[in-house]
């Protein structure tokens, strides 16, 4: 009576994890603190193509830009099972983020560690700043 | 369940002065100021390689982390032997607001942009 029982559990499970989607994620944006958020609504008009955003750990520091925004994304694994999110996964979603805010690149990228949040199993943190050239 | 808990990444700094917008041939070429960007990369460098240094020993408990997340779900003891890494984590925090310290610094002296 167990060995059924137990292939049920085992195969709902498999089906489960399958089903979804490895990761889910949620994003917050914010004005940049020293700034009035004008350039945000300015940029906003003219969305972009995530591919064409650069995603930099630094600063630009030899070439002037206007600040759009502060974004912050929390990529999630599904469930245990599935693998940790990458700093690739934050990276990619900051990308996405900047591109509807109409930004060239986001600059001051940094991350948080991988860990147990309340909402998942694993959770990772990123931070950028969106940034338009002059 | 405090230990194996998600770091938040670090707070983005106020916002400087943007860039000249015209640096000239003569502020790169500045002897000085050469100088200065070379040893403000070579401190970047140094950083790097402490922060992938602390990022391995707290993945390397990531594993274990989760073992000991799932057991204490259903008995508590377990979170006795989860690693927190809170010493790493505020190391890791601290190099962060000396990376940011140095980028600024690096706009002062109109240094080029790092490469990372």
């Amino acid at each position: 009576m167990k060995s059924p029982l137990k292939y049920a559990f085992l195969m709902f499970v498999a089906v489960a994890v399958s089903g979804c989607s490895d990761t889910w994620s949620n994003t917050n944006i914010e004005t940049a603190p020293g700034t009035s958020g004008v350039a945000a609504k300015t940029a906003t008009a003219v969305k972009k193509d995530p591919a064409s955003i650069t995603v930099m750990k630094s600063d630009i520091t030899d070439r002037p830009y206007n600040v759009i925004a502060d974004i912050e994304v929390t990529v999630n694994k599904t469930t245990l099972f599935h693998q940790d999110p990458t700093p690739e996964l934050v990276d990619q979603k900051l990308r996405e983020e900047a591109a509807e805010l109409g930004a060239d690149a986001v600059i001051l990228v940094r991350y948080g560690s991988v860990g147990i949040s309340l909402l998942s199993w694993g959770s990772l943190d990123g931070k950028g700043r969106a940034i338009a050239f002059k | 369940m405090l230990w194996g808990c998600a770091r938040s990444a670090p707070t983005l700094p106020t916002v400087q002065n943007d860039p000249p917008s015209a640096v000239t041939k003569e502020t790169q070429t500045n002897p000085s100021s050469l100088l200065e960007c070379e040893k403000l990369a070579y401190r970047l460098e140094g950083l790097e390689e402490d922060e992938s240094a602390l990022n391995e020993v707290i993945l390397g408990d990531r594993s274990k982390n989760q073992l000991v997340g799932v057991l204490g779900a259903f008995y508590i003891l377990p979170y006795v032997a989860a690693e927190g890494h809170e010493e790493e984590k505020r190391r890791l925090d601290s190099i962060q607001v000396e990376r940011d310290g140095i980028y600024t610094e690096m706009k002062i002296h109109r240094c080029p942009t790092p490469t990372r």
